[in-house]
């Protein structure tokens, strides 16, 4: 004999699981997570699929009613389901592993450093498209250095014209 | 009178038409030279227009993408305008007429 779940009590456990920051019974193994997440990740794979899990709910809530509008055949809605998670999954993957220009927080005024960091973003996601991940890491690393470098020298021309002026007087 | 880097984000800056952004003119650039131009020195070129007042920025909409962060817009002032216009005719009379601005393969 078996038993059937009630969907209300099925959707307040799941809102429970995800409340504790666990993956629920759908989640893909953990083997199968770190193959999507790729190699190299610094990333925890269960902490991607709960970041994507969150992000996503309201995804899922239009694909579940999509299936039930189509009156989809048990074994194609899992495998949808399946599918949909899988690519969520290595989409969030990707978007978690930007760079985060560290050097520039860290070696320029808050205010420039947020603006840098804006347009590089910009060009790292343009870089990708060009270039892959890999190296539009090490060019987002390259140009975060000479955006640093410049802003001082810069600075220090500056002052030293400064120190001219009055030098002259 | 301005250098070539600056003559050269000042048309993309004015092509921007008032929204230009840091990374559009680095785009800009990269594709003219056909090889990446660093931020760096484009930070630095629109810090130095900004400056001599050519061009003038102002925070465009925040982006929820990014954050909330607003981009900085750049904008052409007429003193930029009349730079670039004074650049162009001192490129003109430098290359003596024609036969110099032909591309090197027409030159018999």
């Amino acid at each position: 004999m078996t038993r059937k779940k009630d969907p209300e009590k099925r959707d307040a456990t799941r809102k429970m699981q995800l409340r504790k920051k666990t993956p629920g019974p759908d989640a893909p193994s953990k083997d199968e997570r770190r193959h999507l997440v790729g190699k190299g990740s610094v990333f925890d794979p269960g902490r991607v699929f709960v970041i994507h899990t969150d992000l996503n709910e309201r995804a899922k809530e239009k694909l579940d009613e999509n299936i039930r509008n189509l009156k989809l055949d048990k074994n194609i809605a899992r495998l949808l389901r399946t599918r949909w998670l899988h690519t969520s999954i290595a989409i969030s993957a990707v978007r978690s592993s930007k760079p985060k220009g560290l050097l520039i927080d860290l070696l320029i005024p808050a205010a420039r450093a947020e603006d840098c960091r804006l347009e590089l973003d910009k060009g790292y996601e343009r870089w990708v498209e060009k270039y892959g991940s890999k190296r539009a890491g090490r060019m987002f690393a390259w140009h975060s250095a000479v955006i640093v470098v410049g802003y001082w020298i810069e600075w220090a021309r500056k002052r030293l014209n400064l120190l001219k002026i009055f030098s002259s007087n | 009178m301005i250098s070539k880097l600056e003559e050269l984000s000042l048309f993309i800056v004015l092509r921007g038409g008032g929204n230009a952004t840091a990374s559009e003119v680095q785009a800009a650039l990269s594709e003219a030279a056909n090889k990446e131009q660093s931020f760096g020195s484009v930070f630095t070129t629109l810090d130095r227009l900004s400056d001599k007042k050519l061009v003038r920025w102002r925070k465009g909409q925040p982006d929820d993408r990014r954050g909330g962060r607003a981009p900085r817009l750049y904008e052409i002032t007429v003193s930029g305008r009349k730079a670039l216009d004074e650049a162009v005719r001192a490129t003109r009379i430098a290359a003596g007429g024609s036969e110099a601005l032909k591309p090197v393969g027409a030159i018999p």
